[in-house]
């Protein structure tokens, strides 16, 4: 017996109840939705870290005192929202991913229940911090409002590393024997892999990366208002930008170095859409280095926002693909979501991508139609 | 077995299971029954313009706002995480029908959270038409929530004619869907009742707060008069087996049941009675009794709705332990015995010397679903007086001395080998194979 077939005994049958689509077509809706909650989390840890980062007034030099107090407190009051949405928006992906990859999702989790369980107290304990810190901050004692801050930080720190934990462990099926008999209760967690490590320190980078851009987009439409403040804040966000996107760019690079000599070789050119969909997300990573560059005048150009925008979310988007190709590389012949049984149900199919339609088309309603009051 | 078994020492998977569950029913139900409030008391402001009671719904509404979005959508996940842990296959299956159903309830939970954050954060910005329109959203949307939610939960227990006719519809629209909506609904729009005359105790303002509680109470009357008929139609559509459970078969759930009904009439009878006939002496601490009354109401009917459901976890198709009723999704029942289909135990043949081991394994995959070793639902005093031959035997007619209780899957051997575990919990026996 090889040792595909050895783990393939291992890892659980795939439930013999079709899928209502094919999974091709779950596997789309699981990167996209993927997509949609990376942007929520991104902006949600990086801009914790810049307010931490403010906050302690040591890691990046401020200048003007007022609108760093400003910055760091519009920072702190978009982020309960910024919680909210990511907790919803990652209910999506979460849910193709178990609907495609259930057999090893499930098993790895067992294998470190407790620390993933420990997850939701963690999401809680930070967001109403968060949420005493951004609208009530005046009430907390001032000694305690920095270490809240960064207990916040961890706890989302925490859940960032157990989700990269999860995920790398249910790429390796062959190993979930021996873990399983080295403990029953689930406390294991996954560390023997240096891409956990990487991966978890591209995700920090890459939050900062898309943290700094939204949080110059707020300050970029309070412009007409305050302008000063406006150039303070893309100020203040350039050198925290360069700074995570060189280490963005390191970790990146020690990962496609990290990886098997087969994923390699197909990032490097064999699988043309794999090298192409990489690269491309390197090339708008780029786009997004030359425009962070521009000062004064510049930087506050419609165009420049734009430019910062469409690249960070395509770089972002061709990343979460690259991701995903690496998933089904890694775990290679031992599992296949294709092999998910299926019967199209075109009806329920439909009420789903109308629902979708429609639940998007109330959500752009709500954010640009409703009417405001008019100020005097 | 497909799965690798989760062991959670004296709580147990399904007291795990339950206490997140109740946590989040509980506020998920205000979450829903929260949306009618918000809609209807901004339609009683714009007939009455009271700015008083507009500025203490602002007030609720923020309240509101923190106890649902982040309290409600964890432990919601929660929910999820949990079942995955303690019983991956059934929740597998459960993905495998409703992906598509769970993706349009996400929908709505996308609409209803973005509805709720939008309302209180642009309370002021907004005008009134645009807050009674995001209140509309906001309750119509959690209230599709609980459709698309309550389909499920209920397929579980009534699975109707879905494994015969693999209809999608059929397994949604299954026999106790539409009394358990409207149970639901009612319930929900009664905990809206509650939360609202919590917050209302915090005003000032004596002619407020009475006013406030007593158009608070109003959303307890729908479940007072129709709460019992709902109920009573669900418990008629029941499979035989479960009204069998709730009416005495298992003595702790009808105590349950009874616990049950008793606390929602208090809850629904104090607090209106309160709150017409002395609104003014209306106090947090009265809300406070009444709160513990509806969480009772609810634990208890999650923890009977649980119960009834057993032997199974989906009806019909699969126990409790995640075994499968069908034979032909059974390689439990294999001749060549349970360990031998058991992927997660290296055990495969049984003798002498792995006796105590075997059954150990055995127990870990057919029993500890349910049953701790001792806390939760603990065996070691439920077999306490039993020899091992005793045990051996009750395993044999599992199913048939206990309706709710699987049977034993395995051979003979497998079967004393899960005896004389048993035996050994209350009688010292060498373990020739301890593992751990």
């Amino acid at each position: 017996m090889n040792l595909t077939s050895e783990i393939k005994l291992i890892v659980p049958a795939i439930d013999s109840v079709p899928l209502m689509g094919h999974p091709a077509l779950e596997k789309i809706l699981l990167v996209f939705t993927f997509i949609l909650h990376m942007i929520p989390m991104n902006i949600l840890l990086g801009s914790l870290m810049i307010a931490a980062a403010l906050k302690t007034q040591k890691l990046i030099k401020y200048g003007n005192y007022d609108f760093a107090y400003r910055l760091y407190r519009d920072i702190l009051k978009m982020l309960p929202t910024a919680l909210s949405l990511t907790i919803t928006l990652g209910v999506a992906p979460l849910l193709f991913l178990q609907s495609l990859y259930g057999p090893l999702f499930y098993t790895s989790t067992i294998l470190m229940a407790p620390f993933w369980l420990l997850i939701l107290a963690f999401i809680m304990v930070s967001y109403y911090i968060l949420y005493l810190l951004g609208w009530t901050e005046e009430k907390v004692l001032r000694p305690l409002r920095l270490p809240l801050l960064l207990a916040a930080l961890a706890g989302l720190l925490y859940t960032a590393f157990m989700y990269g934990s999860n995920n790398s462990l249910m790429q390796a099926p062959q190993k979930f024997h021996s873990i399983y008999n080295s403990t029953f209760y689930g406390l294991y967690i996954y560390l023997s892999d240096i891409n956990i490590i990487l991966r978890f320190l591209h995700v920090i980078a890459g939050s900062i990366l898309i943290a700094s851009i939204a949080i110059f987009t707020i300050s970029y439409f309070k412009k007409e208002n305050d302008r000063d403040f406006a150039v303070y804040t893309a100020d203040y966000l350039r050198p925290v930008f360069l700074l995570a996107f060189s280490m963005q760019a390191l970790i990146g690079f020690s990962m496609l170095f990290a990886q098997k000599p087969e994923i390699y070789s197909a990032l490097m050119g064999e699988n043309v859409f794999q090298t192409g969909a990489l690269w491309l997300g390197v090339a708008f990573a780029a786009v997004q280095l030359v425009a962070a560059h521009f000062k004064g005048e510049y930087i506050l150009k419609k165009a420049t926002l734009i430019t910062l925008l469409v690249s960070a979310f395509a770089c972002l988007a061709m990343m979460a693909v690259t991701r995903d190709f690496i998933r089904d590389a890694e775990i290679g012949k031992a599992f296949s979501y294709m092999s998910n049984p299926y019967q199209w149900n075109v009806i329920v199919l439909g009420a789903f991508f109308i629902t979708l339609a429609g639940g998007l088309a109330v959500c752009a309603y709500m954010l640009f139609g409703l009417e405001e009051v008019k100020k005097p | 077995m497909n799965y690798p078994f989760w062991d959670i020492p004296f709580l147990g998977g399904s007291m795990l299971i339950a206490i997140i569950a109740i946590l989040h029913v509980i506020v998920s139900h205000l979450a829903v029954g929260g949306g009618f409030y918000l809609f209807l008391a901004e339609l009683k402001y714009s007939r009455e313009k009271d700015v008083k009671f507009l500025a203490y719904l602002k007030s609720h509404a923020r309240f509101f706002m923190l106890l649902t979005t982040v309290f409600g959508a964890v432990s919601g996940v929660g929910i999820w995480f949990v079942i995955a842990l303690v019983s991956p296959a059934a929740t597998s299956t459960l993905i495998h029908i409703f992906l598509y159903g769970w993706a349009i309830e996400w929908v709505f939970f996308l609409v209803e959270i973005l509805a709720v954050i939008l309302y209180v954060y642009k309370f002021d910005s907004l005008t009134q038409s645009s807050r009674i329109q995001l209140a509309f959203i906001y309750m119509a949307a959690a209230w599709l929530s609980l459709f698309i939610i309550n389909g499920i939960i209920t397929f579980m227990l009534t699975p109707g004619d879905y494994y015969f006719t693999s209809n999608f519809f059929s397994a949604f629209f299954n026999p106790t869907f539409l009394p358990s909506l409207l149970f639901r609904t009612v319930v929900c729009i009664a905990f809206a009742g509650i939360f609202a005359m919590f917050t209302a105790t915090f005003q000032f303002e004596e002619e407020l707060r009475e006013k406030a509680v007593k158009y608070a109470s109003a959303y307890l009357l729908p479940a007072l008069i129709f709460m019992p008929l709902f109920a009573l139609w669900y418990f008629a559509v029941l499979p035989g087996l479960a009204r069998d459970i709730v009416t005495g078969a298992s003595a702790l759930i009808l105590i349950f049941a009874n616990i049950s009904a008793g606390s929602a009439f208090l809850m629904l009878a104090a607090g209106i009675a309160h709150a017409w006939i002395e609104p003014k002496r209306f106090s947090t601490i009265f809300t406070i009794l009444l709160i513990i009354f509806a969480s009772t109401f609810l634990a208890t009917f999650e923890l009977v709705r649980e119960a009834v459901r057993k032997p199974y976890t989906l009806y019909n198709r699969m126990y409790s332990n995640s075994i499968y009723v069908d034979k032909h999704n059974n390689p439990e029942i294999d001749p060549a015995g349970f360990l031998a289909n058991l992927k997660w135990c290296d055990i495969k043949k049984i003798d002498d010397s792995n006796l105590l081991a075997a059954g150990r394994e055995i127990y870990r995959y057919q029993c500890q679903a349910c049953h701790s070793i001792e806390g939760y639902n603990a065996i070691r005093p439920l077999v306490k007086y039993w020899s091992a031959d005793f045990c051996e035997a009750s395993l044999l007619k599992l199913n048939t001395l206990k309706k709710f209780m699987p049977p034993f899957f395995g051979n003979d051997d497998e079967r004393r080998a899960l005896a004389h575990y048993l035996f050994s919990l209350n009688n010292k026996i060498e373990d020739k194979t301890a593992r751990r």
